[in-house]
């Protein structure tokens, strides 16, 4: 017997091998539990988001500015054509954690934030310049576009318009007219108009304040 | 006892342990290879193929620019060369993605959100070729070719 104490010696070793076999085996798996992310719900999440922020988007006025009246009638069904991958997805959208759109229970399935302006307008304006005292009305800035109504009296002619030294309405024969003008939003303007002595009428400057606030947007999702 | 019988001794025990240590050897090689390496290998894969996916979706998705009157972008995408040791084609239709894999558990598909302006995606991508993206239109209409 005294030469089988080698073949103890060899289980013995063996056991250990299959010991650190098993144990390597053990990490290898825990690995790639731990690499098993779920990109299709990251997709899902980055592309709701960047559909619903991007400048062409029609919740939108201009990239990462979202419309409040948009963004107060999104529903799944509009998600899901501004974004395919949405479809049959559960999904969670919310600004400042107020929910927007809600589907099924997204627990457990990928989250993004993205930091937004939200634009609402406030109700119209009405600004009048009285042809036969003053001559310029001013608009605040954030403004981007304003109604001007020209109503002139008998023996009145008005010619021109200005917005801040430009030229924005003008008719040689003189202006009569209701129309939609175009202003710079990253300041005030000055609308002018130059009726000339003993002028009567009224010139009706009407637009709609916008208000920014800055929220946060949260999608989550779990296809 | 005889003498011979006892010179026999080493050699039994030197042949068990030669024994021992080949069928430790095969069992183990048959149980790594049989199922565990396997079964990685296509945890790995189909984990590959996933990220293939998306990362090639988002790579169209990104390329495509805000409305302009000319739009013209070439960029370059990088995909693994093979899945599981085999290549595979990407493809989209009708604005799905879809990855064409022979293992069908390895294929798989991905809709794209891209804006309405997009009216075609067309072109196919292989696995072992460059891949590139040209986006080639104006403000209304814009095709976006995989080649």
């Amino acid at each position: 017997m005294r030469a089988q104490t080698n073949l103890v010696a060899l289980v013995l070793s063996l056991a250990l091998l299959t010991g650190a076999t098993v144990i390597g085996v053990t990490f290898a798996d825990a690995a790639l539990a731990d690499a098993d992310r779920d990109p299709i719900d990251r997709h899902v999440v980055t592309t709701v988001a960047d559909r619903l922020v991007a400048a062409d988007a029609p919740t939108t006025v201009r990239a990462n500015a979202l419309n409040a009246t948009a963004v107060e009638n999104l529903s799944a069904s509009r998600i899901e054509a501004l974004a395919p991958p949405a479809e049959d997805a559960a999904i969670r959208i919310t600004l400042d954690g107020e929910p927007i759109v809600a589907r099924g229970a997204p627990g457990g399935g990928a989250t993004i934030r993205r930091s937004v302006v939200v634009v609402s307008h406030s109700e119209p304006v009405h600004r009048t310049i009285n042809l036969s005292r003053d001559s310029t009305v001013r608009v605040p800035r954030g403004v981007g576009r304003a109604t001007v109504a020209v109503d002139t009296g008998p023996n009145t002619t008005l010619r021109t318009v200005h917005a801040s030294g430009r030229v924005v309405l003008y008719d040689g024969a003189g202006l009569e007219t209701n129309t939609t003008v175009h202003l710079s939003r990253y300041g005030p303007t000055t609308i002018r108009v130059d009726p000339g002595t003993n002028a009567t009428g009224r010139v009706a400057v009407t637009y709609r304040q916008p208000r920014t606030e800055s929220r946060t947007l949260t999608v989550t999702a779990n296809a | 006892m005889t003498a011979r019988d006892r010179a026999l001794v080493p050699v039994v025990g030197k042949t068990l342990e030669a024994l021992i240590v080949v069928l430790y050897v095969a069992s183990l090689v048959t149980v790594l290879h049989g199922g565990v390496l396997p079964e990685y290998r296509t945890a790995a894969a189909a984990e590959v193929s996933d990220r293939t996916l998306v990362t090639a979706a988002d790579r169209i998705e990104a390329s495509i620019p805000p409305p302009s009157t000319r739009v013209d972008v070439t960029r370059t995408v990088d995909l693994p060369d093979t899945i599981d040791r085999a290549t595979y084609r990407i493809r989209v239709v009708n604005g799905v993605m879809v990855l064409d894999h022979p293992d069908d558990a390895l294929s798989g598909r991905v809709p794209l959100a891209i804006p309405d302006r997009v009216v075609t995606v067309s072109g196919v991508w292989k696995s072992d070729e460059p891949a590139a993206i040209r986006v080639r239109g104006d403000a209304d209409r814009v095709r976006v070719m995989l080649s």
